[in-house]
């Protein structure tokens, strides 16, 4: 195996650099029609003033960092556990020079973290990102112990909804078209110890637990990379427990003042941004089937990081005449294309599953101009 | 390369690290050893796309690892002269350093480009230099001298960011990747769990959080949960989900399901004496892209 390996990798590189220029040039052309093709799917034209100002009109619900209530909200996982609050909750600074930069990691908790079978349950959160995440460890599948999870979707799917009213997480934002609840299963298989030698035992699956994964939209679009999931077990009567819960839910907060019908990009400004920000990663023609696009909402930390100045600044990110804190990138939302590509390897020029895969490689791209404006305070 | 005194010194440790964290509520001795070791960009000798941003996106593990009170950043190792020297083992090729590199560690996540090799993973090097003149590693389906046979020096998990990782056609194979069969029989010395993705995977700022965030929780609940939960990914309207898959041996099935369901990077049991079975957690019916639904 060893030696095949070597000479089809061999002969893939050698390939590869014969017809490099080629394939290259091929690709360039490539890329640019199905990111075009990409782009337009997504409904991105040559005139997205429009679409920006009708992105930049939505009506975000009460902030998570305003609504949420750590203890209401482990109660409502488990009424019969109380976590003891975190006193150095939103106190210690973290390291830097951004006087403005505090750990709001706050830890709840009740119980032992160490040890096996302790009763043992964590709230970790911070407002500032808009993390939390629930872990109540002996409600976690236990294979050896438990029967076959019978919690229906449905009722799973209720529950989980439910939970996120007492998250806080408000319900004008929960996108309950892309909800997705998913069996969580176990199996266990004896070995075979020699290649083609019988396996002696019986193979044994089970349903563990049921996990509904909630996506966040803000009017008519999606905010990118933000939502929640709780994982489910039974409660020995076929109702729903919640085990774990985690989610971003940053604040929504945006960047009213860049807006001008000047500073948003048309479909070819987009197109020569991202051919040029991607060909050095892409250099084979790419699928169409597996490049998509979409208009969305992204944090503005993804594509800005503003220098940090230490001098105080404005505690009001979108006052005028401060600075913008680097942590309010976090809260700060920007229209944007969200990309996905699974760029092909040199190696899959070969017909041979030798060659390696590149995964699916995700990039954002703001429809509006981003720049000093947004680290200076008039954002 | 048996290291069972130094084990034993490291559970004795863990014990009376247990005892000191019941007093004083939270751990400080930063005891285990994590490490990163993987590729970002392949501009030598072997062929493969770049994608600068995944050893950005590890480090978000890597660097949550130590804020917990039990592991401590024992090594980044990142391009370079990354070759199957540092992922093989010397029972099998005396040039081999996999207890200078993956072996060395508590946990590692291993980053790369992966691959299908038919019955088991593949991942690809960014130098060819090293032993076997080969631009890949592969997890073993027999013994091997370019494969990785993990656990028989210190390793307990090993998480993959890499596609193809854990694929569902490869399972009855990767519990070889588990031990040294010339070793391990001897020592005892076994891996414990094993992390990764049936398909491909993503990488990008996307998943920042999601290595973060699985690096706290796995010292909160089992390392299997906290895969499970933060490394299942979908894109937007649930197109190109990534599909994690979280993997145990044991002596037989219930030793392998307690493992799987208990362990936690500050929860490790003693190496697994015999492999009669691997168990494992899924979504059924996810879908990745490269490979078919689960």
């Amino acid at each position: 195996m060893k030696t095949h390996h070597a000479i089809a990798t061999l002969a893939v590189a050698l390939a590869a650099s014969v017809a490099a220029p080629a394939a290259h040039a091929q690709a360039a052309g490539n890329l640019r029609e199905v990111i075009g093709q990409a782009l337009a799917g997504a409904g991105i034209g040559k005139e997205n003033t429009v679409l920006v100002q009708r992105m930049l009109s939505v009506k975000p619900g009460a902030p998570f960092s305003a609504a949420f209530d750590p203890l209401l909200a482990a109660r409502a996982a488990d009424p019969r556990t109380r976590l003891t609050a975190d006193p150095e909750c939103s106190r210690q600074k973290l390291p830097g020079n951004d006087p403005f930069a505090v750990n709001e990691r706050c830890l709840y908790r009740f119980g032992e973290p160490t040890g096996q079978d302790a009763t043992a349950v964590q709230l970790r959160f911070s407002r500032q990102t808009g993390k939390f995440s629930y872990l109540h460890r002996t409600r976690s599948f236990d294979a050896n112990r438990m029967a076959d999870n019978k919690v229906p979707a449905d009722a799973a799917r209720e529950a989980a909804l439910k939970l996120a009213r007492s998250f806080g997480l408000p319900p004008e934002e929960i996108d309950t078209k892309f909800v997705q609840v998913l069996d969580l299963n176990v199996a266990a298989e004896p070995v075979q110890q020699a290649p083609g030698a019988a396996a002696v035992g019986e193979r044994i699956v089970k349903r563990a637990e049921v996990h509904v994964r909630v996506p966040r939209r803000l009017g008519d679009w999606p905010v990118f990379d933000s939502g929640f999931m709780v994982a489910f077990g039974d409660d020995g009567s076929g109702r729903p427990r919640p085990s774990r819960l985690n989610g971003r839910w940053p604040d929504f907060g945006l960047l009213l003042p860049a807006v001008q019908s000047d500073e948003v990009f048309s479909d070819a400004d987009l197109l020569a941004r991202m051919v040029e920000d991607l060909s050095p990663e892409i250099r084979l023609p790419l699928d169409p089937k597996t490049t998509r696009a979409f208009i969305a909402f992204v944090q503005a930390a993804e594509f800005t990081k503003c220098a940090v100045t230490g001098d105080g600044g404005d505690d009001d990110a979108g006052g005028a005449g401060g600075h913008t804190r680097p942590q309010d990138l976090l809260r700060l939302f920007v229209p944007a294309v969200v990309f996905f590509a699974v760029p092909p390897d040199p190696g899959e020029m070969k017909e041979t599953k030798l060659a390696p895969s590149t995964g699916v490689l995700q990039r954002s791209y703001p429809l509006i101009r981003l720049g000093a404006r947004l680290c200076d305070g008039s954002v | 390369m048996k290291r069972s005194p130094a084990r034993f010194r490291i559970g004795m440790a863990a014990a009376v690290l247990a005892s000191v964290t019941a007093l004083s509520g939270v751990a400080r001795a930063n005891h285990l050893e994590a490490r990163m070791i993987g590729v970002s960009t392949w501009d030598a000798e072997c062929p493969a796309n770049t994608l600068t941003y995944w050893d950005d996106m590890v480090r978000f593990w890597y660097d949550e690892m130590p804020s917990w009170g039990w592991y401590h950043k024992a090594g980044a190792t990142v391009d370079g002269n990354l070759n199957a020297t540092k992922f093989c083992d010397p029972d099998f090729n005396g040039s081999c350093q996999d207890y200078n590199y993956i072996d060395d560690a508590d946990a590692v996540m291993i980053f790369m480009h992966g691959f299908d090799a038919g019955d088991v993973w593949g991942g690809a090097l960014r130098r060819n230099n090293g032993v076997g003149s080969d631009c890949n590693i592969t997890f073993p389906q027999g013994a091997g001298a370019d494969v990785i046979h993990a656990g028989d020096v210190d390793l307990e998990w090993m998480h993959m960011s890499s596609c193809n990782s854990l694929d569902k056609d490869n399972l009855p194979n990767s519990w070889r990747a588990f031990e040294d069969p010339v070793d391990s029989p001897s020592n005892h010395n076994r891996l414990h769990g094993l992390t990764g993705f049936h398909g491909f995977m993503w990488i990008g700022g996307c998943c920042d959080d999601q290595y973060e965030d699985f690096a706290a929780d796995a010292h909160w609940v089992s390392v299997k949960d906290a895969w499970m939960d933060n490394m299942y990914v979908t894109g937007i309207n649930g197109s190109s989900t990534q599909c994690p898959v979280s993997y145990a041996v044991g002596t037989n099935a219930s030793d392998c399901f307690n493992r799987i369901d208990h362990e936690r990077y500050n929860n490790v049991f003693s190496d697994p004496g015999t492999i009669g079975y691997y168990c494992y957690y899924y979504y059924p019916g996810c879908d990745p892209e490269g490979e078919g639904p689960f």
